[in-house]
């Protein structure tokens, strides 16, 4: 039995070293014991896994592999560095285009994984919410404002969205919290430190009851459908959003809004009965 | 004179009066960013909706009116010269730093902006283009803009637009021409027509040519209310089907008629049913990703209207048992797209699996959006649908269980 212990929970390069070094040593999966989060391990890597890293077996792992796992390792699933390593080892065992069998079980779930990691990614870069830290300044979008989020990912999927928001928020200096992780900007270069706090971050933004406004005011009552909306933008990304604190009445008073206007129309349509048409 | 209304009461009067106009989307512009320091924005060519409405719409741009007046008087707008609502207007600098604001706290991708008709085309559309110029020359902004134009707006006007915007748009809303002269009798169909030609012939050309300015990268899009008028769901496929061949519209958005405050007598006092809506969605989206022409859809349909019940690629199927079942390990990717319940996506991924090797009815369960609708259609490795396809009850078997509907956008 071989146990590696990962320092990161979300590195793809550090997967890359030890898995290559144990397929290098022919180390069957599952004689592996993958162990993230930097917890204590009983066993360490094998002497034998430990002097084959002079690679004498190369398995050239194809893009589509390396892609999939840039992503996987993100996912929250303990069993990630696991499914990854079989796959590694089938595709230097004779199943070189594994990746292309898009139905085959193990191939799947990878894709599942992968595909739950970008989908949480794409919502951080929707339902980040950037609030202006009191006291700085904004005037002009000036140098010394300072804009912080606080958000919660399914998945550890900050260090893959960070270069989202520097290519959009240069110009800002922004910090993004999250519990794993926090990026940093100070509008030249970007700086990872440990996971914070809510109460870290900041509580309130003035602007927010602007765009409450407007949200209000693009909602149409007439076509209330709170489950659509929530199968679109899921309750666990709510308490974060400044929007969500007006969904509640919106829904609640939809139906009247709406029949005052059916109801308008209809006593128009009474007047205006035997009327020639007034366009 | 009133007294000057509040910024934040312009802001609600201008996004209400903005809504009815279902386009959000903030895809398709040309890659940019801001990362050297300067300005702010970008914009990846994939749209972000950062927030939806408990109506279930997306919320990805700022969409606002510049001014609620107008000089038509279309029957179904809540702007029409003859509603009542209250009309204000506001300044280039006052929708500039809102978008700025709402962009800087990732609320919005970029701004949407379209405006009542006032004084003349040119005035307007003139107004628009200011706003646009603002935002990117004043501010470097790199993130998305969507204009609306202005039929028969000056051409160096129009040539602006596009270099600023990512998007244009014009809304013929009505879906046959009597419809327009009936609901909409000061707009002009030559006119809508001549301007979208313009713009598609400049859209194409910028496109062509490397190294020519940008002109609307994203294309242009158009919406068409239904419900309204009596136009029939054939009616409005048919009109769908030839703007996209005219004028190689990217989008075109269909709006179920909905109550407006202030209604006018002529339009019905029942909103459309938001179903209808739903399949006329999924017959644009069958034309322009699934190789169907508009006649194919309607075909054989009660008065040219879609089954609501179930979606048209189904029904399509239902009524062409003939043409199945398909054999998943040898079918054409045209005639794979055919099969209810196989998405384009599905269709790839069993093109490229069954190279390697032959699959099996629980392969398609991996592949696919949904076994049950697929079954009686396909033939797989170990399974064929034997006599499911003679089945007098084969609809109840492959119809979506009662639920609450979803809008697949």
């Amino acid at each position: 039995m071989h146990a590696v212990t990962l320092r990161q929970p979300d590195d793809p390069d550090e997967f890359r070293f030890h898995a290559r070094r144990l397929l290098a040593a022919a180390i069957d999966p599952a004689d592996v014991i993958w162990n993230a989060d930097g917890s204590e391990t009983l066993f360490s890597l094998s002497a034998a896994a430990d002097s084959a890293s002079g690679g004498e077996r190369v398995v050239l792992v194809p893009r589509a592999f390396a892609d999939l796992a840039d992503a996987v390792v993100c996912h929250r699933d303990a069993g990630r560095w696991a499914l990854l390593y079989r796959a590694l080892w089938r595709i230097g065992h004779g199943e070189r285009r594994l990746m292309e069998q898009a139905a085959d079980p193990l191939v799947h779930r990878l894709h599942q994984m992968a595909a739950a990691v970008r989908r949480d990614q794409h919502r951080m870069t929707a339902f980040v919410r950037f609030r202006l830290l009191p006291g700085s300044d904004d005037s002009g979008g000036g140098a010394g404002a300072h804009y912080i989020a606080w958000h919660e990912p399914r998945h550890r999927v900050l260090r893959r969205a960070s270069s989202f928001f520097i290519d959009r928020f240069a110009s800002m200096r922004f910090s993004i919290l999250t519990p794993d992780l926090t990026l940093h900007w100070d509008r030249a270069a970007a700086r990872f430190t440990p996971g914070l706090r809510r109460e870290d971050a900041v509580s309130a933004d003035a602007v927010e009851d602007w765009w409450r406004r407007y949200y209000a005011a693009v909602f149409n009552p007439a076509r209330v459908n709170a489950g659509l909306m929530s199968s679109h933008m899921p309750k666990q990304y709510w308490r974060n959003l400044p929007e969500a604190a007006v969904i509640a009445e919106l829904v609640r008073t939809a139906g009247t809004r709406t029949g005052r206007m059916l109801d308008v129309a209809e006593v128009g349509d009474r007047d205006r009965a035997g009327q020639p048409d007034q366009t | 004179m009133r007294e000057a209304l509040p910024v934040m009461d312009k802001l609600a009067i201008l996004a209400d009066a903005a809504k009815y106009d279902a386009s959000c989307a903030s895809s398709g512009g040309s890659k940019r960013h801001s990362r050297d320091g300067s300005g702010i924005g970008s914009s990846t060519g994939n749209g972000i909706c950062h927030s939806y409405t408990p109506d279930g719409r997306c919320v990805s741009l700022l969409k606002v009116l510049l001014t609620n007046s107008c000089v038509f008087d279309c029957a179904y707008c809540i702007n029409r010269r003859s509603s009542n609502v209250r009309r204000t207007r506001f300044t280039v600098e006052e929708v500039v730093s809102l978008t700025l604001a709402f962009y800087r706290r990732n609320y919005i991708e970029g701004l949407f902006l379209s405006s009542g008709i006032i004084r003349s085309p040119d005035y307007t559309m003139e107004s628009l283009v200011r706003v646009a110029q603002t935002l990117r020359e004043v501010h470097g902004f790199r993130g998305y803009i969507h204009l609306k134009t202005i039929p028969d707006a000056d051409a160096e006007l129009i040539r602006q637009a596009g270099r600023y915007a990512d998007r244009l748009s014009i809304n013929i809303e009505m879906p046959t021409s009597a419809g327009l002269r009936q609901f909409a009798p000061e707009k002009n169909l030559p006119s809508i027509h001549r301007t979208m030609r313009d713009l598609s012939g400049r859209i194409a050309e910028a496109k062509s040519e490397k190294g020519a300015p940008d002109f609307a990268p994203a294309g242009q899009s158009t919406q068409i209310i239904v419900g309204a008028d009596s136009s029939r769901d054939s009616a409005i496929l048919d009109t769908a089907s030839a703007l996209y061949d005219k004028f190689r519209l990217k989008r075109i958005y269909f709006s179920a008629f909905s109550p407006i405050p202030d209604s006018n007598a002529i339009l019905p006092a029942r909103p459309a049913p938001l179903v209808r809506e739903n399949r006329l969605y999924q017959a644009d989206w069958l034309m322009r990703f699934y190789g169907f022409a508009a006649a194919e859809i309607v075909a054989g349909t009660a008065d040219g209207m879609l089954d609501q019940d179930i979606d048209p690629k189904l029904a399509w199927a239902l009524r062409h048992r003939d043409r199945f079942p398909v054999d998943v390990n040898r079918a054409a990717r045209e005639d794979l797209l055919r099969v209810p319940g196989l998405g384009v996506k599905s269709v790839n991924q069993i093109l490229r699996s069954r190279v390697h090797a032959r699959l099996r009815l629980a392969d398609l369960g991996r592949l696919a959006v949904s076994v049950r609708r697929l079954r009686p259609f396909v033939v797989a490795a170990d399974y064929s649908p034997a006599g499911l396809l003679d089945r007098a009850d084969l609809r109840p078997m492959v119809a979506p269980r009662p639920r609450q509907l979803p809008l697949f956008e």
